[in-house]
Formats: structure tokens, sequence, C-alpha cells
């Protein structure tokens, strides 16, 4: 089943890579991949996956990689080094501090350390000619330095590490890092890395073209964001859920904004709780709150939900329901459920990979993580993009 | 990780402790937005914040004067503001991040948080508890997933790794060294 879908999906790959990747010519774009929720070789519960296929650059030379994360979180394609086959030309990028450039990139729950290299990414019928992708775990810049791990929570270089074999950013940005790695060596981010000893490597400023970017953003035409609309799971959780991932927002048939989903606008790059919206929820305001697809739950200050004696998640004893109130910059509203059910009974049973109940206690923010896609397309708008008449960044759903 | 049953009571002490939280005054104290900066003294003060990040530890359960060391290895421009029964020490360092460091009547560091679209040198403010904390997160991811954000919950300490690319944030505080009567909830609350 895999190989035959990925067989299919290489199909497709190749019939685009022999119409040139001008793109936006004659009839509509093939613009969705599927998404899948399910068993996978990584065991990674409520992760929503699909396969990319990389090309070096202008060549016909390609591969496809299975299970790589889709996450509206993070932005750019990160592929773990063992997952690109050895035959796979990669064309390393030169840093301007001289050495190869590499990245230490930063998620919620870690950092991933590796160098970066330009490929086409195919995605359906779209194609981002030459994007900068992160490489990670590659040997050619050593092992992760503690200056890199010391801005995260824990080393995730590699497959493994990561619980994918890349992660697919096609959330709000275009680049990973923006103007702060264009005029500063020292935002902790990017390095040149003259010989494998990566405690040498030095910070270096990189251009925005460098950088490790969103591909979406550089397709010729539905370059404005996504859409990822996931099935919706019944309550307790299931085996799998699928999907798919949408490319472009208003540009196509297919993709106009729903008459049923509300835009809601967020904070900006710059201000001092970027990218955010608020949730009123529990008589408090959540002002730091989003939605994440790389977030396998629903992440927020309930103290009074139990949480599980050998999990890192809530074990209520029965089903905990509520409503919080998401509240857009634009002041958009709406009332959204929410409920957290015993994640030792949902996971434990060893079937269920989509659950749309799954979650943990944090404080400060509130994050909408997958089991708020389940069931309803969830719109991501490109910072300072046009898309359905509203400018990015926005979710919409 | 590994003390669960302390997890618990922990858990419980902190609702035993939503007796109001301190009811933070809405200073909106940051005398140094990054508007303020002028780029070419940034790009001269950014230089060398790699090298020298491990030149001391300082912040969660040092003592106060520990700030000072935080204040010139991040390269950040400090505001001190008093709370009714604690200080709030703001660190506003150049690239966009916000880092807080909040400091008991024992003049104690009891609890730090961060957040802004890049994120701090965390073993600098974490201090003692870095490598510890990273070691639990490493265990809990493995049995989590995702790249979501992580919350470690031990009896003497709790650390919350959060947000995601663009705009992180988390915190972390020492149960034992709250002043009377602050919920930890509240960390962070004086700028939302």
């Amino acid at each position: 089943m895999r190989k035959s879908f990925i067989a299919s999906l290489m199909a497709i790959t190749v019939l685009c890579a022999a119409c040139g990747g001008g793109g936006g010519g004659g009839g509509p774009v093939d613009n969705q991949i599927t998404v899948s929720v399910a068993s996978n070789q990584f065991s990674s519960v409520n992760s929503p996956l699909a396969s990319v296929t990389i090309c070096a650059t202008g060549t016909t030379n390609c591969t496809t990689i299975p299970n790589v994360l889709v996450d509206t979180g993070s932005y750019g394609l990160r592929l773990a080094a063992s997952a690109i086959p050895g035959s796979f030309p990669v064309t390393r990028t030169t840093a301007s501090a001289g050495g190869t450039l590499a990245e230490c990139a930063l998620f919620g729950s870690g950092t991933t350390w590796g160098s970066v290299a330009n490929v086409d990414v195919h995605l359906a019928g779209e194609m981002a000619t030459s994007v900068p992708i992160q490489i990670v775990g590659d040997s050619a810049v050593g092992t992760p330095p503690a200056f890199c791990t010391d801005q995260g929570s824990g080393d995730m270089s590699s497959a493994t590490g990561m619980g994918y074999n890349g992660i697919l950013g096609v959330g709000l940005e275009v680049q990973d890092c923006g103007t702060d790695c264009v005029q500063s060596n020292a935002v902790g981010a990017y390095y040149g890395c003259k010989t494998t000893n990566s405690a040498a490597c030095q910070g270096t400023t990189v251009s925005l073209a460098d950088q490790v970017s969103n591909p979406v953003a550089s397709f010729p035409v539905d370059n404005n964001g996504t859409i990822l609309t996931m099935s919706s799971v019944a309550p307790g959780g299931a085996a799998s859920a699928t999907g798919t991932l949408t490319f472009g927002i208003g540009t196509q048939p297919d993709n106009a904004l729903a008459s049923g989903s509300t835009v809601y606008t967020l904070t900006g790059l710059t201000t001092e709780w970027p990218l955010t919206f608020t949730t009123h929820f529990n008589g408090e305001d959540y002002t730091n709150s989003f939605v994440d697809s790389g977030s396998n739950g629903l992440f927020f200050n309930a103290p009074t939900i139990s949480t599980c004696v050998d999990l890192p998640f809530w074990c209520p004893t029965g089903l905990y329901s509520s409503t919080a109130t998401i509240i857009g910059v634009n002041n958009a509203q709406s009332g959204q459920a929410l409920a957290i059910a015993n994640a030792d009974t949902m996971i434990d049973d060893g079937n269920d990979y989509a659950m749309p109940e799954l979650g943990a206690e944090l404080q400060g923010e509130f994050d909408w993580g997958l089991p708020f896609f389940f069931g309803r397309p969830v719109y991501t708008a490109i910072d300072g993009r046009a898309a359905g008449g509203t400018n990015g960044p926005y979710y919409a759903f | 990780m590994a003390d669960r049953p302390n997890e618990e009571g922990n858990k419980k002490g902190h609702v035993m402790l939503t007796n109001k939280r301190a009811k933070v005054n809405q200073l909106r104290m940051h005398l140094f937005p990054t508007g303020l900066f002028s780029r070419t003294v940034t790009s001269l003060a950014w230089s060398g914040i790699v090298l020298f990040s491990h030149a001391a530890h300082a912040a969660l359960g040092a003592v106060h004067a520990s700030v000072d060391s935080d204040e010139r290895v991040l390269r950040a421009a400090r505001q001190t503001v008093s709370e009714r029964g604690y200080t709030v020490e703001h660190l506003d360092l150049i690239q966009g991040v916000w880092v807080k460091e909040y400091v008991n009547g024992n003049d104690i560091v009891f609890a730090v948080t961060w957040h802004g679209r890049h994120a701090p040198d965390l073993t600098q403010l974490l201090g003692s508890y870095a490598d510890r904390a990273r070691t639990e997160a490493r265990a809990v991811r493995a049995r989590q997933g995702g790249v979501g954000p992580i919350a470690l919950n031990d009896a003497d300490v709790a650390v919350m790794f959060g947000g995601r690319m663009g705009s992180y944030s988390g915190r972390a505080w020492l149960p034992g060294q709250l002043p009377a009567g602050f919920n930890p909830a509240s960390l962070d609350r004086e700028v939302q």
C-alpha cells in the first residue's frame, strides 16, 4: 500500500518534471498532497505525515522521502540525512563567514543541527525551484554543538530524534529566521563550518535567499498559504485519519476560503508575542495562542485535569469537556469545543494513532495542536501575502 | 520525571496556591523595545554572544547578583521592577527576546521566563538545572512525540519549553522558593 502510494506520487512528480516547472501556464496545477495520521515506523501519534519528493536542482534526479511531518508551526523543509539515499547529490551552501552553511533550528521540543543545501521540492504538481532545505544530522557539519543544544530542550538531530524522516514546515513565514539573520551573525541560528569540528563553527550572517525557506512560498503559483484538511475522528480515537494539504488560498477553484470559515489575524513577527491570537478560557485571556499541526495534542493550563502516571499527557478518569473562545487580532471570535480523554486508555491499546482528545498541561500559552485540525479545513496564510482578500499572517477555520 | 508521586504532590501544591495570583502591577515596563535600538549598536553588541555563552552560569536558583552575569552574557538591556513580595528583573535581548528573572525575599532567583521570535541561551538561564531539564525533556519527548511543547514537573523544579518557530516561549520555577501566595500560572502575566 505504502509502496503503491509512493509509486503514484513519483509518477505525478515525473510528469510535472516533464512539464518544466513553469507552472501557471495551462490548466490548474495539481495542488494537493495526501496527508495521513496512521501507524508509522516511529510510532508517532497524532502526526500528519506526507511524502516529499526532492530533486537535484534542475534535474530529474529525484528521490521521495516518506513519513515527513506536515508542520504548520515551522518554516522550511528539513530531512534527516539518513533518509536521503547516498546516491542523491547534495550541494551544500557556502556560508558568508566561510565554510559550509549550517543551521541550528529550534522547535518547542528541541533543536535540529545540520547543513543547508538547495534542492527542487516537488509537492503534487507544484515545484519550489532551488529552495534551501536543512539536511538534519549531516556529518559534513559534525555533531550538534553545545551552542546549538543550549538553545533548546534537547537534541533532535536525527530521524529518531525528530520522530520523523523530516519536517515539512509550511507555516506563517517565508524564511525560518528572516532579517535578523541577515543583519547579525549572532542570532544563534546560522553558522559557517570549515571542518567537521562543529564546536569551531562560526556564527554567520545569511541572506534571505540562502535561509531555509517554506517551499510553498517559492511556488510560481498557489504560494500564499496552505489548507490542511483532516478527516474527523470519532471520540476515543481511531487507527488512522486521512487528509489533504492544499496549496494556495483563493487561487484555484479547490482552495477558496470556505463560506463557513473565519479569518483570525495575528500579531506581527516583530512584536513581543509574535504570530499569536488570544484564547479566552476559564476566565483567563491567553494572548500567547496559536494553532500548530506539529503539536500532537492540545496544550494549555488546566490544573484540575489529572496527569497520567506514565505518560506526559492528561489522564482524566472521565471525559473532560469545555469550551474556549478564540479571538483574532481582527476581533473575529468563535467558541471552540475542546475535550480531553485518558491518554493511557487511548495510547495503551496500541492501535490508535489519531486521537482528537489528547492533551497535556502547559502554562503561559494555549497551543491548539492536531486535535484542533480533525474534521475541518484550517487555513494558514503566509506573512505579507494576500490570500483570499486578507493579507497573511492569519489562520482561518 | 522519575519521581511521579512528588510530581502529583507538586501539582496539588500549585492548586492550593491559587489564592489570588499576586496581583502584579500593570507595568508595561519595557524601556527598551526593539525599535529603540539602533541597528549599528545592535550589530556590534551581538558579535561574540555565542563564544561567551559559557562564561558564567547564573539564573534559576542562584543569588540575585547572578543577574548581573546574565545581563552581560546575554547582552541585555535591564530594568528592575519591584512587585509586592518579589522583584522582577526584565532583560530585553536585542534580537527580539524578552527574559524575566523573578527574585524572592531571600534574594534567590525563583523563576525565569522567556519569549520572543528567537530563544535565549537556556543553559545560561536554567543554570544548574539545565542539563537535568534536557535529559528529562528528551525522555518526555520520546514518549510524547511531535515537535510541540514539553512540560516537566519535578518536586523541586518545573520547566516548560513552549512556542514554535518564530514565536518561542517558556518558563521555569522552583516550587520550594516561591514567595508566599505566588501562583506560577501568573508568571509573565504582567505583559499579557
